[in-house]
């Protein structure tokens, strides 16, 4: 009975889970492989009494399939014919999957390993070349594995809705047959799903009783090999799925995507609602890394209620999601402040469109988040290399060429007007912060900064004449303000305001920020 | 027969004496070396409350599959106790706690009960390797029930079982009694004498 997994859209709960099945495939499927490998050359010396533990082996590899195989007719009989003939096929395949197909390789393993293997096996006796055969055709779990939990939500959902359903289940259940007897139909088919990692057990047990001058040793080794290989492959599979249908779920809460967000080698890592420095405020949105880009969304009630919570609260009730905007990985440039107490769990995130400030509830949180960004970061960059060519920079001749040009051009984290009133004062926004003009050599646009962030910037370039107008009386600006020191924060590239090419030469002398000028403020 | 049943599962790393905990529970023994690889895959055991209300576990053993996490997740499913194991004499297998109840806390049911079980606890003092204060200053963080056990000697095996069932019973009585036509897929499951389950 898992809890409502399937089709839900409401499942808000689901997203309070910040971590993500399957994020980190890349690291954990090293380590299984080298601990496979660890296991499978075990160096273990062969135990003085192996010719008794193989022989026992052996024979419970032969019980044990004789058991496994009894279930399975059990649930056949008892569960699959009576409700194949009940329900219509689309749902019988939902909770059986593909069922007999592994009851058919069983069935043949049984059939193999009872003509081979005696009642009392003696440890000479090969057993490796039966199953080496057969362990190809494990695959078939993969399906069923994969399957299992729409394959529980399936079950119950039918027993909820059909008394005939809920009939066949308590009668199986109420079997004389011991072994099974009050197990149920779910619980039983939870022992399929285990079945691979169990011959896995078996097999690793026989290899360490076969010493490597047996006849029956490469033979079982391989099969050893091949079923290991294959309940990894299993619980790939699975990961890989359990990791689509969360993306698929967080798909579905939310609207105005310009694209779908399940692709072809992209991964869920990380997805919370942080705070973010917006135009006006301080908002929640909730922020999705993928191992491609960082999105982040809007989150509705909070919107609607018109709250402006300025530091964080706790938890934020999660509704659907507004898609906001998507920045490429490759373009990020992460900021952490050490001064934690300063900055409220505060870190950055730059790109030359869009820079802004996020705030985690807590200072692991905020470490996790800078953690999850840089490393994406670094197996993005190093896919990249190996896919293709970063596309060169255009060079743009563009009417602003009688004006400087800044090449490596970083958006400033805007600092929301609410904020800028009430810690920085309003005597600090100043028109003459903002004087001088120059070009973004990155895209069409025309920035302004201020005359000292202008002059750390460009150094001594003189620029022959202002092409705008600029400033209505100069006003002096209050000791707090200047000279705003030279980016000395580790990575911290100078910041510029942006302005809209049609805003740039009005000169109205009003309230342009100097993004650069606040964010250095104390 | 029993009042209610309850599905218990037994996780933690390898080697930590899962399989043990379950055959000193159902069979009352010590596993050896000879015994089946594969034994029980789950037991059953009966838990008769000081109400006189009985309560049939159905223990799980995730033994086998401890590398293959995803695979493992589907056991988790429903239940509504879980025994998260250690050996005292193991570090790493302390170690490896917090990615153990994380899953826990993601698969099984909302508000699962989860006892901490620090097993071989009969070993000598000089071979433990997690003092049992650690042990339980880590249940106490997380909110977990602590037992240490030996499943050797047998003690307080049944004690951490019974303890399960009784804080499990007790939860969901709190929440009120799931009701005769309630969903059957509460994990404490109230169909008297009809047998049934709760996957």
């Amino acid at each position: 009975m898992p809890r409502a997994r399937a089709p839900c859209p409401a499942d808000a709960a689901v997203f309070r889970k910040t971590s993500v099945p399957g994020a980190h495939k890349t690291q954990s499927d090293a380590r299984l492989v080298k601990a496979l490998a660890a296991a499978l050359s075990d160096p273990t010396p062969i135990k003085a009494d192996w010719r008794s533990s193989r022989s026992r082996i052996i024979a419970e590899l032969v019980e044990s399939e004789q058991r496994y195989v009894g279930g399975l007719r059990h649930i056949h009989d008892q569960f699959y014919q009576p409700m194949s003939s009940m329900l219509p096929r689309p749902t019988v395949s939902r909770i059986f999957g593909n069922f007999a197909d592994i009851l058919q390789v069983s069935k043949e393993l049984l059939g193999r390993l009872e003509s081979r293997a005696s009642a009392r096996p003696d440890a000479s006796e090969l057993i490796g070349d039966v199953l080496l055969p057969i362990v190809p055709f494990f695959k078939v779990y993969t399906l069923f594995v994969k399957n299992f939990s729409a394959a529980l939500q399936c079950i119950d959902d039918e027993r909820r809705r059909n008394e005939r359903f809920e009939r066949i289940l308590l009668d199986g259940e109420a079997t004389d047959d011991s072994k099974v007897s009050g197990l149920s139909l779910q619980a039983q088919l939870l022992a399929v799903v285990q079945r691979v990692p169990r011959y896995q057990m078996l097999l690793g047990e026989l290899m360490k009783n076969t010493p490597d001058t047996h006849p029956d040793y490469p033979d079982v080794a391989a099969a050893h090999s091949a079923v290991a290989s294959t309940a990894v492959q299993i619980n790939e599979a699975l990961r890989e799925h359990e990791h689509t249908l969360h993306v698929l779920e967080l798909q579905r809460m939310l609207n105005n995507l310009p694209e779908p967000l399940v692709v072809p080698g992209r991964r869920l890592i990380l997805h919370e609602t942080l705070l973010k420095t917006c135009r006006r405020a301080v908002l929640p949105r909730h922020v999705i890394l993928f191992s491609d880009c960082v999105m982040y969304a809007r989150t509705h009630e909070w919107e609607e209620k018109g709250e402006r919570p300025l530091s964080w609260s706790g938890s934020f009730e999660e509704g659907p999601f507004v898609f906001r905007r998507k920045l490429p990985l490759h373009e990020i440039t992460v900021i952490c402040y050490d001064d934690v107490a300063r900055h409220a769990n505060r870190f950055d995130l730059h790109t030359s469109a869009c820079s802004f400030s996020l705030y985690a509830p807590t200072q692991d949180a905020r470490d996790k988040w800078v953690r999850a960004i840089r490393e994406a970061q670094a197996e993005h960059f190093s896919s990249l290399r190996s896919l293709c060519k970063t596309p060169p920079v255009e060079d743009k001749k563009d009417a602003a060429a009688a004006i400087p040009r800044l090449d490596d051009y970083t958006a400033p984290v805007w600092v929301p007007d609410n904020m800028s009133r009430s810690e920085y004062g309003a005597g600090a926004i100043t028109a003459d912060c903002v004087a001088r003009s120059f070009a973004i050599a990155t895209n069409e646009n025309v920035a302004r900064a201020c005359t000292s962030c202008f002059d750390a910037t460009f150094g001594g370039q003189q620029v022959a004449s202002p092409q705008y107008p600029v400033l209505a009386s100069p006003q002096v600006r209050p000791a707090s303000l200047s000279p705003p020191p030279a980016p000395s924060m580790p990575g911290a590239r100078p910041i510029l305001v942006t302005v809209p090419p049609e805003r740039a030469g009005i000169g109205d002398g009003l309230s342009y920020h100097c993004h650069q000028c606040l964010n250095y403020t104390p | 027969m029993w009042d209610y049943i309850l599905k218990i599962i037994v996780i933690g790393d390898a080697a930590v004496g899962k399989s043990s905990l379950l055959v000193r529970l159902t069979e009352d023994r010590f596993l050896v070396d000879s015994d089946p690889t594969i034994g029980i895959e789950f037991g059953s055991h009966l838990v008769t409350l000081e109400t006189g209300e009985r309560i049939k576990l159905q223990v799980w053993d995730t033994a086998g599959s401890e590398q293959f996490r995803s695979i493992t997740r589907s056991y988790y499913k429903g239940s509504a106790g879980c025994l998260l194991v250690y050996d005292v004499s193991e570090r790493s297998s302390f170690e490896h706690l917090p990615s153990w109840l994380k899953d826990v806390r993601d698969q099984a049911e909302e508000g699962a009960t989860v006892a901490l079980v620090g097993n071989m606890a009969d070993l000598p003092e000089e071979r433990r390797q997690v003092t049992q204060e650690e042990g339980a200053a880590f249940a106490e963080e997380h909110g977990l029930l602590f037992y240490e056990t030996s499943a050797k000697t047998g003690a307080n095996v049944h004690a951490v079982f019974n303890a399960v069932a009784k804080h499990v019973y007790e939860r969901h009585k709190a929440q009120g009694t799931p009701s005769t036509q309630g969903p059957p897929h509460i994990s404490l499951d109230a169909r008297p004498l009809e047998g049934g389950c709760c996957l």
